[in-house]
Formats: structure tokens, C-alpha cells, sequence
């Protein structure tokens, strides 16, 4: 049935001048008398011709009050205009108006404004003319309060959704997204349109949206609040993490309606974390262990894994060049190739920067090889106010910052830290070392002339007291004299070369100059070795030019000589051993050679190092100490001492003396 | 007469040691390193009764010579005085099961160790 269609024609018995009165229905319009609902009846002119009680009891008026009123006089409805549409009934049609708050004092009722909603209803006689026109009215005051009430609630919502820090959004029950905030749109550069749907997942990070439908997922099949997080883009397409937290609303019946979601900045706290976690796991390494080479191993791992990239850390001994320690690569974990493994070029260039000068690198820059810049850092690796090495990254995914800089100089402070101690540890370890060789040297070596004179009183006081005839024999005491002559001359050498080395370490190696003829001390020398060269098998050969004058240390100079050709004699195979002195500009230039086993390339940087040799301790006669002796002194007369040699095809030791040594050497002492 | 093979690197305590040992009768056979001593103990060579030794010494020192005899088996069979001054040599001599005789050499104590080796040193 059309609800809009006319009334049908009024049967004329329902009119009360046609009609007998029935019982009960004292009224003609009894039917609707009773409704609940407000009813008016108009006659064709717009005059008020019926009201029922409800009518009265709405505005708590009497329908004696309703004579006057015409409806299409109403000023309050003309002047809302509504009255072409009242006219409309009173031409025939149904006409609905709009909701209105209807004030009836305005029209000469009593009661207080309400809102309501009428229709009209025109009544046709059998000829079609509009013989009446019924009016209905609703009270939507209550429906209407609620509204209000709501559109009220909708409006603080979003007034509250735009006001708090965070980006806000509702989805519906299946996730679906219906708003976003400002915020939102602002951050993302992603209108609500945009983000409808699950449009909003496109804003998440690639890596990150696997676990976020997860947890929605979680979130939804549990019912209950949940809690993620996740990088989110923002419009100029850098992702920062964000904290999301959604919680469902419920209908009356507690089925959930929608999903109310905060999404939180956390960057900040996720990267304090993050370095806290970092650093604190770089903590551990670097308190787990001293050992140099592995702290650097673990400490690169760690590091390329954080950056995600490559890792190296650099050595670097005094000014020489820069050693790899460790590297490591995070895309190949556990894979490190030793130090041939290098980094990009632009990174070798940032290490050299780092170890010039200490500063940190940090570059972002088109590399050779590939379209894609290299991002990459070096920081300076620092203890005791000298910078000892480096510490690299390449990052291979991504854009180093600021934050990754002070982060890998806060790593490299601490390492640097470490790897100072951890050397330390071991020179204090390699001096134990030395100084328990030392000992096992000095002793042996003392020990060996004790035991031959210990030997000799022993056999002689035995032989005294067996009364053995030949216990006294000169022969007997000739050999044991010049034995035991021979020992106290070697035990006395030993205390000379120990107290010259403790006059070396503490820096009170005393040099007397006066002007001799070198040659002359070099023939001196030589004629007292003549000797033992001789009982060791080995020629000499001597050649010199002439005198040769010059302002030095005689007694030093002493020692220097006879120490040369004490080696000489001890590994010269029983070959020739030449001496030469000859003038080389202002130098003075004195070689001694033996054609014995030579000395390895290796070996001849550390033969001048104390407590060395280029043959094992097993070997030893002597305490190690004399070409260390022999350096010091000729580099406190500003001269210096080297070899050539070739392994077992022997040595020579050239030894270039300034004739007059310089102030500033002296003055070193 | 007990054959004594003496290995000791530096000349004056061989000299010495020779000496004292050819005055209580006993014959010495000299080695100044390891390797003559391994030599010196040839089955082709005069039967050896008992090894003074030294430890630091060039090529093959005392550790390293006990080492081949204990791998041969010989060392069993064969008495060993270790002659030393180093810190180590007790825990050595006591690993390979030989006597020590420390360095300063005290002659009486070195006398009797070996008396005990050759009991029936002819010389006596």
C-alpha cells in the first residue's frame, strides 16, 4: 500500500452531520479520539476543525484552544517555509515536512517548544475535492535530544582526535579503516580516502607488515585491545617507528562495532633503546675477554649487523700503515677472508682521513662501481691521546645519520678503551715474559762459569784431602788459574752488560767525549782479540786508509768494537773475518764481516732489540744484550748500526759514526 | 771400567768433568750437543752405562734428546743424570723419570748417583 496515496472519499457515514450517533461513539472522529498519537483535522480553508486528546495532552491544552488556529496562517510555519508544502495537502497530496522545533506559545497555545514532525493527509469527497485535511504529528524531541546528543559526542571525539599528539583512527569490525585524523594525513601524506579499507597498510614498512596483520589478526580473534609496533613512512618517505594500540568498541550487545587505534612516535625511545641494547651487547664483548684480535672479531660482527653493512677495524703501530684487525660483513655472517678482505674505495679514502687526523668520517657519495651512493663512517680509535686505528662501516641498505655517527664514535670510544687495555695486557704479559727468559738467560749464564769454578775447588780440596800426590801440581794449578781467570772475566762481562742496560733503561748511559784516532783504538782492539780469533778458528783481515780522527767515546767505542767481533768470532764458521774502517763523507764507516750462517731478512730488524738473537735461546752464550748495547750507544753519538747479511752466507755489520756527533744526540741522554 | 757419555756444550765443564770422572775411573765419551750424544749411543759405538746431560745446549738440547729416547724406548733401559741450573729441569727430570743433579754440580752427590748406576765400576 502507498502510504503517500490520498486518503480514499470519506464514507459519509462517517461524518457526524450525516450519521446517527452509535452508543459508545459519541464522537465521529472517536476513532481517532483515542489515538495516541496527535491528530488535527483542517477544513478546507485551513481552519482547525478537530483536535483529538492527545493533541491536548501534548501541548497541555484544551481544544477549545484549537478553534482559532489556522494552519495556513501559522506564521511560525511560513516563516520556516513550510507552507507550500501544507498547501500541497490542502491541493490533494500527502505532504511530509521537515523535523521542527515547534514553539506553540508562538500560535496562542500553551505548553513548550517541542520537536516534531507532521504529515499531512488530504481527505477527498466522492467529487475528488479536498473536503479535509488530516494532520499527524510525532514527538521527536527524544530522538532528537539523542541525536544532538550524539552528533555532541561525534564532534568531541574528533575535537579530542585531533587535539592529542598522536595519529588516531577508527576501522570498522572487520579492520577495515573509516577515519583518520589530521595528524595522520599530515604525517603519511595520506588522505582518509587513501587510507580507507587496509589502504593504510601501504604506509607501513615492507618488513614490518607481516607481524602487524598478525597481531590484528590476534587482536581481532581475541576481542580484546591489542598492542604493535611498527615503521611507519611519512611523507617524505623516511620510517620512523611508531607504537600502535587499537581498542574495540562494543554495541549494547557487545559485539564489536568498531576499532578505535592511536598510533605513537617511538622513534626516539625505540633508538635510545636500540643504542642502549647495542652498546650494552658491545659491553659485554668488551668485558668477556683480552684477547686483541678477538674482542675486534666480535665487536665488527656486532657492528655490521647493527648498521647492516660491512665492518672493519684497523691497527695502526706508530705511523706505519694500517693493519686489518677484524672485518665483518652482515649479508655474509661468520665469512671473514682475513686481511685481504678490503673495503670500497671511498671507505679506504674516509680510513686514511679517520687516521690522519683523528677526525670522524661521515659520507654519503656516488661510488665507483655501482648507481647506488654508498653511505659509510669511520671513527678514530683513541687511548692515551694518540689515535692507534679506526673503526668502519659501509652500510649496504641504507642512509647512515647523525644518530649512527655518535653511536659508532660512543663504540669506538669504548673499544678503543679496551683494545688500549687488551695491549697493554699483553706487553705486560710479553714483558713477564721477557723478564722470566731474561732470568732463565741471566742464570744459566752466571751459572755456567760458577759451575766449571765450582768444579775445579771441589776436585781440588778431594784430591788435598784423599792426599793425591799431583793435587798441587803446578801444571794442574796453571790450568785451573787461567780457567778460572776466564770465568771471572766472563761473570764480570756479564754484570758490565747488565748494569749497561739498566744505565740504558733509565736513561744514564754516560758518554765522555775526547778526540782519538779510531783507527788506532780499531788496531788495539784487534790485537787483543787476535787470540781468541784465533782459538775460534777464524783470519782476520784488517784495512783501513789512515788515521782517522774524530770527537767520541773511547771506552764505548771499546765495547761497540769488541762486541762486533766477539759475534764475529762466536758464528763466523771458522772463516775469515774482515774489518775495514774507511771515511764516508763526514762519517766514519767501520764494517766487520764473517762469512758464517748469515742472519735471516727476518731476523735483522730484531737482533738490535734486548734479550734477542737470531738463533734460539738453547743456543745462547751471553746474555742477548750486546747489539741492543752496541745500537744505544752509537745512537747517543749520533751515529747508527745495520747489516746485510743473507742467510748462510754470513754478515756484515756496518757501523757509520759521525766524526763529530751533534749536540741534540747528546743531549737525548 | 763404566763407560760415561758426557754431553755438555760449554769446553771448561766438559774439561773439568772429564777430569774428575777419569780420576774416579771411569772412561768419558764427550758430545757437545744432542745430536752427538743420539750419535755417540750408536749400537756401533762403545756400550754406554749411564748419560750425564746437559739441557740448554745448540741443535738438540737435553728436552729435546730425552724426548727421542723416550720415543725409541731407551730411555728405560738407560740411565740418565740430567746436569742443570734451569728452574724447569726438576719437573723435567721427573717426568721422564731420571735423576738431577743441579747446577753449581755438587762432585760427592753426582759420585754417588753414578756409583749407584755402576756398581761394579771397575775402577774402584
Amino acid at each position: 500500500m502507498d502510504i503517500n496515496a490520498p486518503i480514499a472519499p470519506v464514507q459519509r457515514s462517517l461524518m457526524p452531520e450525516d450519521r446517527e450517533p452509535r452508543p459508545g461513539l459519541a464522537n465521529p472522529y472517536a476513532l481517532i479520539e483515542r489515538s495516541p498519537v496527535v491528530h488535527l483535522i483542517y477544513a478546507p480553508d485551513g481552519r482547525c476543525i478537530y483536535a483529538n486528546r492527545a493533541w491536548e495532552a501534548f501541548w497541555g491544552a484544551t481544544r477549545d484552544q484549537s478553534r482559532d488556529y489556522n494552519i495556513l496562517q501559522d506564521e511560525q510555519l511560513r516563516a520556516r517555509g513550510m507552507l507550500p508544502l501544507i498547501e500541497r495537502a490542502f491541493h490533494g497530496e500527502t505532504s511530509h515536512l521537515p523535523d521542527m522545533h515547534y514553539d506553540p506559545t508562538r500560535s496562542g497555545f500553551p505548553g513548550r517548544p517541542r520537536w516534531v514532525r507532521a504529515h499531512l493527509f488530504p481527505v477527498l469527497s466522492e467529487d475528488g475535492a479536498v473536503a479535509e485535511v488530516v494532520q499527524v504529528v510525532e514527538d521527536i524531541s527524544d530522538s532528537r535530544i539523542l541525536m544532538e546528543a550524539l552528533a555532541q559526542r561525534d564532534a568531541q571525539f574528533r575535537t579530542v582526535a585531533e587535539a592529542i599528539p598522536h595519529l588516531v583512527y577508527t576501522s570498522d569490525a572487520s579492520g577495515r579503516g573509516n577515519f583518520v585524523n589530521e595528524r595522520w594525513v599530515e604525517y603519511t601524506g595520506i588522505s582518509l580516502a587513501q587510507a580507507q579499507g587496509f589502504g593504510w597498510l601501504d604506509s607501513v614498512h615492507p618488513d614490518d607488515r607481516a607481524h602487524t596483520l598478525e597481531s590484528w589478526h590476534q587482536a581481532r580473534a581475541v576481542g580484546g585491545a591489542h598492542e604493535t609496533a611498527f615503521r611507519l613512512r611519512r611523507r617524505d618517505g623516511v620510517y620512523r617507528w611508531h607504537l600502535a594500540r587499537a581498542w574495540p568498541m562494543r554495541d549494547a550487545s557487545g559485539a564489536i562495532t568498531h576499532w578505535l587505534g592511536t598510533l605513537t612516535d617511538i622513534q626516539e625511545q625505540k633508538q635510545a633503546e636500540d643504542r642502549h641494547r647495542f652498546l650494552s651487547d658491545a659491553g659485554l664483548i668488551l668485558t668477556a675477554s683480552l684477547d686483541y684480535q678477538r674482542i675486534a672479531a666480535d665487536i665488527a660482527a656486532l657492528t655490521a649487523h647493527q648498521f647492516g653493512g660491512w665492518c672493519g677495524i684497523y691497527h695502526r703501530a706508530d705511523q706505519g700503515a694500517p693493519v686489518l684487525l677484524a672485518a665483518a660483513d652482515s649479508a655474509l655472517p661468520g665469512r671473514f677472508e682475513g686481511p685481504a678482505e678490503r673495503p670500497p674505495d671511498r671507505a679506504r679514502r674516509g680510513l686514511s682521513a679517520v687516521l690522519a687526523d683523528g677526525c670522524p668520517q661521515l659520507w654519503n657519495e656516488a661510488s665507483g662501481d655501482s648507481s647506488r651512493p654508498e653511505s659509510g663512517l669511520g671513527v678514530p680509535l683513541r687511548a692515551r691521546g694518540r689515535v692507534f686505528g679506526a673503526l668502519l662501516v659501509v652500510a649496504q641498505t641504507r642512509r647512515l645519520c647523525k644518530n649512527d655517527f655518535s653511536l659508532a664514535q660512543e663504540l669506538a670510544d669504548r673499544l678503543a678503551l679496551t683494545l688500549d687495555n687488551a695491549a697493554l695486557y699483553q706487553q705486560a704479559r710479553e714483558s713477564l715474559r721477557m723478564r722470566d727468559d731474561f732470568i732463565g738467560v741471566v742464570s744459566h749464564e752466571l751459572r755456567t762459569p760458577l759451575t766449571s769454578i765450582r768444579l775445579q775447588t771441589q776436585m781440588t780440596k778431594r784430591n788435598i784431602c784423599k792426599g793425591h800426590p799431583d793435587a798441587l801440581a803446578p801444571e794442574r794449578m796453571r790450568i785451573l788459574v787461567e780457567q778460572t781467570d776466564r770465568q771471572v772475566a766472563r761473570l764480570s762481562r756479564l754484570v758490565d752488560e747488565m748494569l749497561d742496560l739498566a744505565r740504558i733503561n733509565s736513561g744514564k748511559l754516560t758518554i765522555q767525549l775526547e778526540t782519538f784516532d779510531l783507527t788506532e783504538l780499531v788496531v788495539e782492539v784487534l790485537e787483543r782479540f787476535a787470540d781468541q780469533l784465533r782459538a775460534s778458528g777464524c783470519e782476520l783481515e784488517f784495512d783501513a786508509a789512515g788515521p782517522m780522527v774524530g770527537c767520541w767515546d773511547r771506552y764505548r767505542l771499546e765495547q761497540v768494537i769488541t762486541n762486533l767481533l766477539t759475534n764475529a768470532a762466536k758464528y763466523g764458521a771458522r772463516r775469515p773475518v774482515r774489518v775495514a774502517l774507511r771515511a764516508q763523507g763526514d762519517e766514519a764507516e767501520l764494517s766487520v764481516s764473517d762469512q758464517g750462517m748469515g742472519i735471516a731478512a727476518a731476523d735483522q730488524a730484531r737482533i738490535f732489540e734486548p734479550f734477542e738473537r737470531a738463533v734460539s735461546t738453547d743456543n745462547i752464550s751471553g746474555l742477548g744484550l750486546g747489539l741492543y748495547i752496541v745500537r744505544q750507544i752509537l745512537e747517543r753519538l749520533g751515529g747508527r748500526i745495520g747489516v746485510e747479511s743473507e742467510s748462510g752466507r754470513g754478515a756484515t755489520f756496518i757501523v757509520r759514526l759521525p766524526l763529530r756527533p751533534r749536540d741534540a744526540d747528546l743531549a737525548d741522554g | 771400567m763404566a763407560n760415561v757419555l758426557l754431553i755438555e756444550d760449554d769446553p771448561d765443564i766438559q774439561f773439568n768433568l772429564r777430569l774428575l770422572l777419569e780420576g774416579e775411573g771411569y772412561s768419558v765419551i764427550s758430545a757437545s750437543d744432542g745430536e752427538e750424544g743420539l750419535e755417540a749411543l750408536a749400537p756401533s759405538r762403545p756400550p754406554i752405562d749411564v748419560v750425564l746431560l746437559d739441557l740448554m745446549m745448540p741443535r738438540l738440547n737435553g728436552e729435546q734428546f730425552l724426548q727421542r729416547l723416550h720415543r725409541s724406548g731407551e730411555l728405560q733401559s738407560r740411565p740418565v743424570i740430567l746436569l742443570s741450573a734451569s728452574r724447569d729441569a726438576g719437573a723435567l727430570a721427573r717426568r721422564f723419570g731420571v735423576d738431577l743433579v743441579t747446577k753449581p754440580i755438587d762432585i760427592e752427590r753426582l759420585l754417588s748417583l753414578l756409583a749407584r748406576h755402576c756398581p761394579f765400576n771397575a775402577g774402584w
